[in-house]
């Protein structure tokens, strides 16, 4: 079934509201101070650092780097199809939070796995920024994740105004872009610079 | 070649696996030398991520500069320290 949701030259006004631009961008500003202080810190002590780095399993990041790029892709896939094919656009949107949710798995594995190998927030100041820096990210992950809910939500119950819907969709894909190459970055700075 | 990553998703989707593999692989040997490509590489994702998904530059001029900068700025740090810490 094919439902036209929106006419693609409504489609095109406005890429994203101005809200959640100054959000992101405001947002990318505090993770570069975060970045900053742990290059600063981490300069103070480079021989902790690279030690505690190696009790990371960097396998883990790169299987989450992969499934992040992969649900921020099937999620520009579901939004291209908003505007002509609601259905299939609402599949794809659910594939993407699929991928969501299995970051949030993956990464809750890898904080079970630390806590059993006797590793916690106070071990020691790189595991500080590990688990503090991750969490925040782990938080921004679920807040997505709720947004994309919603979203598909209103895809299914067809009662919002469409251009409504795809304003949102559009929204909530340039935070959910802004959380995949958050991660990217985070990923180089606590797994893999050494 | 960057116009087409620009407009296909799905060509963009598939250059940041291939680059992340990539990273992948050259971490089995992981030394001080494979840093700097690695910094670069990481930059390099996220400006595909921007430009290809989050389509930033459709955005305000304003938020275009400000991501071109964040990205220039955490590469630039990302490599100061490396440098320096080397």
């Amino acid at each position: 079934m094919n439902q036209s949701l929106i006419s693609p030259d409504v489609a095109e006004v406005n890429y994203g509201e101005r809200g959640i631009w100054i959000f992101v961008g405001i947002d990318i500003a505090i993770f570069l101070l975060f970045f900053l202080v742990f290059l600063v810190e981490r300069r103070a002590d480079p021989a902790l650092f690279t030690a505690s780095q190696l009790r990371l399993n960097e396998h883990i990041g790169f299987a989450n780097t992969l499934i992040l790029i992969t649900s921020s892709w099937l999620l520009v896939c579901a939004i291209e199809r908003m505007q002509h094919h609601a259905r299939r656009a609402r599949q794809l949107l659910r594939l993407s939070m699929a991928f969501g949710w299995l970051f949030v798995v993956v990464k809750l594995y890898e904080y079970t796995d630390k806590f059993a190998a006797g590793i916690s927030i106070v071990e020691n100041t790189f595991f500080n920024f590990y688990f503090i820096l991750t969490f925040i990210h782990f938080c921004h992950v679920i807040g997505g994740l709720i947004a994309l809910a919603m979203i598909s939500g209103w895809l299914g119950q067809g009662a919002r105004d469409p251009r409504e819907v795809v304003s949102a969709a559009k929204s909530a894909g340039i935070y959910w872009h802004m959380v995949d190459f958050l991660w990217v970055q985070l990923f180089l700075l606590l797994y893999l610079l050494r | 070649m960057l116009i087409r990553l620009l407009h296909n998703p799905t060509l963009a989707w598939a250059v940041l696996m291939l680059i992340t593999l990539t990273s992948w692989g050259v971490m089995e040997n992981n030394t001080a030398a494979v840093a700097i490509p690695l910094i670069l590489l990481s930059a390099l994702k996220v400006a595909i991520i921007g430009f290809s998904f989050m389509e930033v530059q459709r955005s305000k001029p304003v938020f275009y500069s400000f991501f071109i900068v964040w990205i220039a700025t955490v590469g630039a740090a990302f490599m100061g320290f490396t440098v320096l810490s080397s």
